[in-house]
């Protein structure tokens, strides 16, 4: 099939495939659905038989492809070390160009493009939440009123943040001692930008005690991968390309030692995506390329700049961590964090049960699939909750949003951070930070 | 047309959530985990939560004579699963609860979609292991390793499924349910209708509940790998072991292919100049345990085998992983991986790894083996490509020449993955034509309009 040329060219990944169905134990989504189609294998049947000519490409396999969660952990547990991953996006990008996307993905999508129209939006989105979202009587957050983009009414959303977070600094932040040593530009990603301003204000913070000179480029937009991950390649190539572009000039200008996310899913976009997504165009590859060598997230670069040889404060918490998917298993950042936790005095880490297992939000799926992604996340909850934490950190703003909903879904008053924050606090405790 | 009625009938009583009638759905049905075998949509797959819920859609089916496959994970190597001939397919994951653990009686009651490993994590805390464990412990269901009666890597101590169900829950194709065996140790009344169900393939009945043995968990292990460049000294090894009253847990070889793509796919540390190595592990009390430890390494080093002992836990996982590396690691090599389970007198273990080589020879075909040598399980592993019709052609006449081998050592045709739909041609070399009569008249007596798991193991009248 001439219109299938790339996913042809997963044959060789799917080739690797031998059914053995390990892939089983492991799937978030096959617990809760014991479907054969929403696991690694069976997608890979139907990538087979799509191939084959077996099944026409339509909206209906391209549901079942929606199905995953991307969070790898068939591909961990692979004794071939199948990329089913990239298999299934493979599949999606291939159906979603010849079928096209549901309307309701493609009007997000494209309104995600428009960077400034998008910023806007919640900007004002932010100030008149009071009018769509009401505030839930107990604990933080909101519901909706009515519903919007198709979320679920039952959906607990954050607040939205009235100062984004990039607004809060300027483009060049110096480091504390005017000494500068590493330069190194943030990456916020939206959900950090738009909600979580106490993350990016405390890691730009503690980077900068550290010598660290931080750049906030402020034409940088969403990385793409909401969008690229559900199959819609040309938008995504847009945005990466911008993305691109926007951090090669603050290279070019600063002569970066690092770019850094604070989120899963940003991260991997830049480390692995961008190289992918524009691998046929050379200008954009060798930008793609030299970023990604660059590309950290915050955990691992706050350890190497010497962040933890600082005095400490102490911070009392009972703390657990929940490993972000793309974070661990795509970065494998799973080390630094507890470390940084475990360094703050005062801090009792608690591992719970399942850290890595995915907490059911994998981005737009748990607006398409919420009840799906609910019962993953009740799961989480009930995890965090059996630890006896006072506190549950994540290294992704996108895991830490569904954590929030699905804490406040079970009625266990527990509040989230990001690891990063922690030390954040902790500094101020011994005075490296004026608070 | 009667099997959309009966899934009509089905849907009625059950819901639609539970019957999957898409074909993107079916599609994911269609196939197990066998290498190079047909696949099949099946007309619908239906998710029963109850005995009685399986005995209505078994008269359903009865009614409109609409074929029946009953569905574990769906990871069996024999096509046991493909729904060859249409109709429904029954998947047992909503029967997943393991209804009790008697430590009295040493003794599990399950219902059929329970995961083996599920099983192992529930009994752990009172000391004891349910012991069969194939390749696919984590994922694989209690009933569907009982009809394929799977083995493992413990068999030659431990034995495989069939030595641990001890009663059974069983809907025939008429819809009526009876239940045979117990919890008694000790129990001769009439016919072994366990023993008959169990390894049936899902061709006479369908499992519902199952009672299984369990065994107080080995309290020490160890574990040693030697290394032969000689095969005849690995032969001798094995023999020799046992000779010296050691029943190792696990005895396993790796011919020189397989020891060749395990070192250029995972670098287990395999000296790729030896022509086999045994990796062998004892099990029990830790005194016991020392001891036959000792006695295996005096052997392989008495047969000119490089002994490695595992010290503690870390190196064990090591001598392991190379094991675990073996099948993935072939696997990777080609898109197809025919997987065998010819099976030998353990003494003929060196003649028959001689034979699947000179195999090999004749037909032009890379074939790595490995198993478990001390049952004489052997699982010669083809490596091919199925979109090669020429090399497939090659492929199966290797394998027909491979059981015609072990038969006439006398083997078996399946040492742990059963019949299913390949290995059905050569049932009478095992058993002559009275023996696969038999066969045919027990599955006519229970099933005579071959509706369940029609086109495995006891072909039609046709």
């Amino acid at each position: 099939m001439a219109d299938l040329k790339t996913l042809e060219q997963a044959r060789e990944l799917i080739n690797q495939c031998m059914k053995c169905g390990n892939c089983q134990a492991v799937c978030p989504l096959y617990a809760e659905t014991m479907h054969e189609g929403a696991v690694a294998r069976g997608k890979i049947r139907l990538a087979v038989d799509v191939l084959e000519g077996k099944l026409q490409p339509s909206h209906a396999v391209l549901d079942k492809f929606a199905l995953c969660l991307t969070c790898k952990a068939c591909e961990a547990n692979c004794p071939c070390g199948v990329h089913c991953v990239d298999i299934i996006l493979q599949a999606r990008a291939q159906l979603a160009e010849k079928v096209g996307l549901p309307f309701i993905k493609q009007t997000i999508f494209r309104g995600l493009k428009l960077r400034r129209l998008f910023n806007l939006g919640l900007k004002v989105g932010a100030n008149f939440q009071a009018v769509a979202l009401k505030s839930r009587r107990e604990g933080k957050g909101r519901t909706m009123r009515f519903p919007v983009m198709g979320m679920d009414m039952r959906r607990v959303i954050p607040d939205l943040a009235t100062t984004h977070s990039r607004d809060m600094f300027d483009e060049y932040n110096p480091a504390h001692s005017g000494k500068g040593k590493v330069r190194a530009a943030f990456f916020t990603g939206c959900v950090n930008n738009l909600i979580y301003n106490d993350t990016c204000k405390a890691i730009v913070e503690v980077l900068r005690a550290n010598d660290v000179d931080v750049i906030v480029p402020k034409e940088q937009h969403c990385c793409g991968a909401p969008v690229f991950i559900n199959g819609d390649r040309n938008i995504g190539r847009d945005m990466a390309r911008h993305n691109l572009e926007v951090f090669t000039a603050a290279d070019e200008k600063y002569n970066l030692d690092y770019v850094f996310m604070a989120c899963g899913t940003c991260v991997c976009s830049f480390a692995e995506h961008y190289t992918h997504l524009l691998h046929d165009e050379p200008k954009y590859l060798a930008m793609a390329e030299k970023l990604a060598k660059k590309t950290t997230d915050v955990n691992p670069l706050v350890i190497k700049v010497g962040g933890l040889q600082k005095p400490l404060g102490k911070v009392e918490h009972v703390v657990t961590y929940h490993d972000s998917c793309h974070l661990a298993r795509s970065m494998k950042v799973t080390a630094e964090p507890r470390e940084i936790m475990k360094a703050i005095p005062g801090i009792r880490f608690v591992e719970m049960k399942d850290a890595a297992r995915c907490c059911g939000g994998a981005g737009s799926f748990s607006l398409t699939h919420y009840d799906l992604s609910k019962q993953i996340t009740t799961k989480k909850a009930e995890n965090i909750r059996s630890t006896g934490a006072t506190l549950a950190t994540t290294g992704c703003p996108g895991c830490r949003m569904t954590i929030e909903d699905g804490l406040a879904q079970s009625n266990v008053k527990i509040d989230t951070v990001h690891p990063v924050a922690l030390l954040y606090e902790s500094y101020k405790n011994s005075g490296v930070i004026k608070g | 047309m009667s099997v959309q009625q009966a899934i009509r009938e089905v849907e009625a009583l059950l819901g639609k959530e539970r019957v999957l009638t898409t074909v993107e759905d079916l599609a994911c049905y269609s196939f197990d985990g066998t290498a190079d075998a047909p696949s099949q949509r099946p007309d619908a797959v239906i998710m029963p939560k109850s005995t009685e819920e399986v005995q209505a859609i078994m008269k359903i089916a009865s009614k409109y004579k609409t074929p029946v496959y009953p569905r574990g994970a769906g990871t069996n190597l024999s096509g046991g699963t493909i729904p060859l001939k249409g109709g429904l397919v029954v998947t047992f994951q909503m029967m997943n609860k393991i209804l009790e653990v008697d430590s009295e009686n040493l003794t599990a009651t399950v219902q059929p979609g329970v995961i083996i490993a599920s099983l192992n994590t529930a009994v752990a805390p009172y000391g004891l292991i349910y012991p069969p464990d194939p390749g696919t412990v984590s994922t694989a269901t209690m009933a569907g390793s009982t009809a394929e009666c799977s083995g493992g890597l413990r068999g030659l101590k431990y034995g495989v499924t069939k030595h641990y169900i001890m009663g059974m829950e069983v809907v025939l194709a008429n819809g009526e349910k009876f239940r045979a065996g117990g919890k008694t140790v000790k129990n001769v009344t009439a016919y072994d209708l366990v023993k008959l169900f169990t390894g049936s393939e899902g061709t006479l009945g369908i499992i519902t509940e199952l009672i299984v043995k369990l065994i107080p968990a080995p309290e020490a292990k160890k574990s040693m790998l030697a290394i032969f460049s000689d095969l005849d000294d690995a032969g001798k090894t094995i023999a020799g072991i046992i000779a010296a009253k050691v029943i190792p847990a696990t005895l396993e070889i790796m011919d020189k292919t397989t020891i060749e793509t395990v070192e250029a796919f995972a670098k287990a540390g395999l000296p790729t100049d030896a022509e086999a190595v045994l990796l062998i592990e004892v099990d029990g009390i830790p005194e016991v345990v020392e001891k036959e430890a000792q006695a295996v390494v005096e052997v392989c080093k008495r047969f000119n085998g490089k002994v490695q002992v595992a010290r503690d836990d870390a190196e064990r996982e090591k001598l392991w992983a190379a094991r675990r590396a073996a099948l993935p690691a072939l696997a990777r090599k080609s898109p197809t991986t025919v997987l065998e389970d010819a099976t030998v007198p353990r003494s003929r273990i060196p003649e028959m790894l001689r034979a699947i080589r000179a195999i090999a020879k004749k037909y032009d075909l890379l074939i790595g083996t490995f198993g478990h040598a001390g049952d004489g399980n052997l699982h010669p592993t083809i490596l091919c490509d199925e979109h090669n019709q020429e090399q497939m052609k090659r492929v199966h006449k290797a394998v027909d020449e491979i059981f015609r081998v072990a038969v006439d050592m006398g083997g078996t045709l399946s040492g742990e993955h059963g019949i299913g739909m390949a290995k059905m041609k050569y049932l009478e070399w095992e058993l002559g034509a009275t023996g696969v009569d038999v066969l045919r008249r027990i599955k006519e007596a229970l099933d005579p309009d071959y509706l369940l798991n029609p086109g495995k193991m006891v072909a039609g009248r046709s």
